[in-house]
């Protein structure tokens, strides 16, 4: 019998605040709180809670026929704990039906093995002892590779079907569940999929549900296999940017100084400030494409993106010189919260 | 096809943005082989020193000049109309200017005397009286030449182009280079929006200079957008190689304003950016080129900010004097109120200078390499400035990339499509 399989990645970004040149040295504290509050409800009520009822609906009617790979990303899960936990017991409930699958990928959503093999592997490793304990199911390893070159995503193509090996790819952003129009076509084109002739004409072993709201490079290449060809490095940089080629080499020459800080204020920052969200935004392309309703951009060009993270590298960056690194911004609420998680959950695996 | 066109200024020496595009726009279409039949009016003497050779014909109100600047200006016949018009002037000004002018011909004798100054108490009319007049002195010219269409720009020449319009009956073009709302802000001159209003309607199809201008049109004056033009300005390829980027002596950065300093033009809003940068970072010096009616309260203003030190007030620069500001210059910044269109950044780009633009200006259409902000957001504004001189990889793609972006931009194109305009016409 031939299975159907749905993956979906979850995922939002951890968005920066803007950030002044004149903060750097003097505020410590790097994200919008509000706005990503904000975005996590409205997202979390408007696409991840209907689209799982539609899923947990599919996985009643169509039972072992259909299968479904969640990859979690560590900043979403955050962002749920700390501004809509109903989500979290959404996903808990449609785990527990049964035919759904558990997968891991790295906490941040970084650039994966691409810029730091090691650090992935953490990461990685992290990312499965926090969703075991979360969900209490053992998440499984990529089982392939994950490969992605859909440039704006919401342009045009709703739903994107790959050919790529044997394996026929759907790539559909799980957010756009919250558009109506939108949602009914995508239950429309999976639907389908199920019909006898359909499903039986088609060769599909995988559907592959792909949320990208903000996490991809244009052009980019992520793979999220362990192992990573230099071939394909070479790829990823060429399809980086200036800027985002220069945030990059600033991210990495920090990452010398993190090896040694056990602080967990500081080891938090580094996880969010790793997401290839904030890359992202420095994509020219984002700012021409009229067309992009489905998604929130927190800048107006991809120079004010670039420039607000690197003044927040240059503050992250100032911080591991200073002796008192506990007294730091503690007094922001989230921060605070972030903390208390952080000591609960095992972060220190991170440094080893 | 022959255009008896409204203009301002002529080469070698321009004042201004308009003077630049009136220049850029003639000699596109003489290029596109259309005849141009340029009239100009005469500018203050004091003001305009080139004309100094003609001041004797002060009787003939009507000057004509053939001029040998080039192939092109075979295409172009120049007259010029003894009248005391200059662009870029509001009833204020003009008052002003007047009085200067009295009180420079009357040199060696008192100033203060009583009954010396006999436009006193009444300057705000002669303004009027001076358009007017214009519009007289040309209807005999607009009666005697041959033309296919009339062409005015801005609104000071409008009541001639409507007289000669009148008396010809040949199709009106006007041309918004600025109109009242982005010189005066909220204390619009109720006369000027008159007149502007008047000529718009009385006009056949309008240019403006970018769509922001096109806007204001349709939401300001009520014009149907269906009869107005967006045409962007060019940018003149540079004639003789730009100088090579300076070392400063003192490794000092340099943020350069270039502009009227006027409302207009929100040079406070440079002085405020200057200010937030200074706190963080010494070693910048901020250039504030051009005079204006605001400059002597903003130079009160940086030296009650204690910021004398580091805001340099050069005043008005001419063309090489701009080249060799522009080849010391880290950033250009034009933070506009409400700029129609915008020509000096271009001319910061084309001497390989990143620049920062006011998003109220229409060149911020035309430029997509550019770092553009509200020209209110003054932290932004710093912010931006800051990351240009801070972060070599931003400021080195701006300039790159910003100098390409002027590649699409030639005067050719803009006269083209100025003679696509024509043609709908006759």
């Amino acid at each position: 019998m031939k299975k159907l399989g749905i993956n979906i990645e979850v995922h939002l970004p951890m968005r920066l605040r803007i950030y002044r040149f004149f903060d750097i040295g003097n505020n410590h504290y790097y994200y919008d709180d509000y706005v990503n509050e904000y975005y996590t409800r409205k997202i979390s009520e408007e696409s991840y809670l209907p689209a799982n009822r539609i899923l947990s609906d599919l996985i009643h009617k169509y039972g072992e026929k259909i299968e479904i790979n969640f990859l979690f990303s560590g900043v979403v899960l955050d962002q749920f704990e700390l501004y809509a936990p109903e989500a979290i017991e959404s996903f808990k409930s449609l785990i527990g039906a049964g035919s759904v699958n558990l997968v891991s990928g790295s906490y941040s959503n970084s650039f994966g093995p691409v810029t730091d093999k090691a650090e992935y592997q953490q990461q990685v490793n992290f990312q499965k002892k926090r969703i075991s304990a979360l969900f209490g199911k053992e998440p499984l390893d990529l089982p392939y590779r994950w490969l992605n070159n859909s440039g704006a995503p919401y342009k045009d193509a709703i739903i994107k079907r790959e050919n790529q090996d044997e394996t026929v790819n759907l790539f559909v952003p799980y957010n756009i569940f919250g558009n109506n129009q939108v949602m009914n076509s995508v239950i429309l084109e999976i639907l389908k999929l199920f019909t006898d002739e359909e499903y039986s004409k088609s060769d599909f072993e995988s559907i592959h549900t792909h949320d990208t709201e903000n996490n991809l490079l244009s052009s980019q290449l992520v793979s999220f296999s362990s192992t990573v060809e230099d071939k394909n490095i070479g790829l990823f940089y060429a399809s980086c940017n200036e800027m985002q080629i220069d945030a990059l080499e600033k991210l990495n020459s920090i990452r010398r100084k993190i090896r040694k800080c056990d602080d967990p204020v500081l080891v938090k920052d580094w996880l969010f400030l790793q997401s290839c969200d904030h890359f992202y935004y420095m994509n020219p392309d984002l700012y021409e494409d009229t067309n992009f309703k489905f998604s929130f951009i927190p800048y107006d060009s991809p120079y004010m993106a670039y420039i607000n993270y690197m003044n927040i590298l240059d503050d992250f960056s100032g911080r591991f010189t200073m002796m008192n690194i506990n007294e730091i911004s503690v007094n922001e609420p989230a921060m605070k919260k972030w903390t208390r998680i952080l000591k609960k959950s095992p972060v220190m695996d991170l440094l080893e | 096809m022959r255009v008896l066109m409204y203009g301002w200024e002529f080469p070698p020496q321009i004042t201004g943005g308009l003077g630049t595009a009136c220049y850029g726009i003639t000699k596109s279409l003489a290029k596109h082989n259309v005849d141009v039949l340029f009239v100009v009016p005469k500018a203050f003497g004091n003001e305009d020193k080139r004309f100094a050779t003609l001041q004797d014909a002060g009787e003939i109100p009507v000057k004509y000049l053939r001029s040998n600047a080039g192939v092109f200006w075979e295409k172009v016949l120049y007259k010029e109309i003894s009248a005391k018009l200059i662009p870029y002037t509001t009833p204020g000004e003009y008052s002003k200017k007047v009085e200067e002018s009295v009180l420079k011909s009357s040199s060696g004798k008192n100033p203060g005397e009583p009954g010396f100054l006999p436009f006193s108490g009444n300057y705000g009319n002669d303004l009027w009286n001076e358009i007017e007049r214009f519009s007289m002195l040309t209807a005999v010219l607009a009666k005697n030449e041959k033309y296919d269409i009339i062409h005015a720009h801005d609104w000071m020449t409008f009541p001639a182009a409507m007289e000669a319009k009148k008396i010809s009956r040949k199709p009106l073009v006007v041309h918004i280079h600025a109109t009242e709302f982005d010189r005066s802000g909220r204390s619009v001159n109720k006369d000027i929006f008159n007149i502007e209003k008047t000529g718009m309607d009385k006009a056949d199809k309008i240019i403006t200079v970018s769509n922001f201008t096109k806007n204001i049109l349709v939401n300001r004056y009520f014009i149907n957008p269906g009869k107005i033009e967006t045409i962007h300005n060019g940018v003149e390829k540079s004639s003789q190689p730009e100088l090579h980027a300076l070392k400063s002596i003192h490794d000092e950065r340099i943020v350069t304003f270039l502009g009227r300093i006027t409302y207009q033009k929100g040079p406070e809003y440079f002085i405020e950016a200057a200010y937030k940068i200074l706190k963080k970072k010494s070693n910048v010096r901020f250039v504030m080129a051009g005079s204006g009616d605001l400059k002597n309260s903003i130079v009160k203003h940086v030296e009650n900010l204690g910021i004398s030190a580091r805001v340099s007030f050069p005043g008005f620069l001419n063309g090489d004097e701009i080249k060799k500001l522009f080849a010391r210059t880290d950033v250009f910044v034009m933070p506009s109120v409400s700029e129609p269109f915008g020509i000096s950044p271009l001319e910061a780009l084309r001497s390989g200078v990143p620049v920062i633009i006011s998003k109220q200006s229409g060149v911020s259409e035309v430029i997509k390499h550019a770092i553009k902000v509200d020209h209110w957001d003054t932290d932004t504004l710093s912010d931006a400035i800051y990351g240009v001189l801070n972060y070599r990889t931003l400021s080195n793609l701006l300039k790159v990339k910003g100098n390409n972006d002027l590649n699409g931009l030639e005067w050719e194109k803009t006269g083209k499509h100025i003679l696509d305009v024509y043609k709908s016409l006759v």
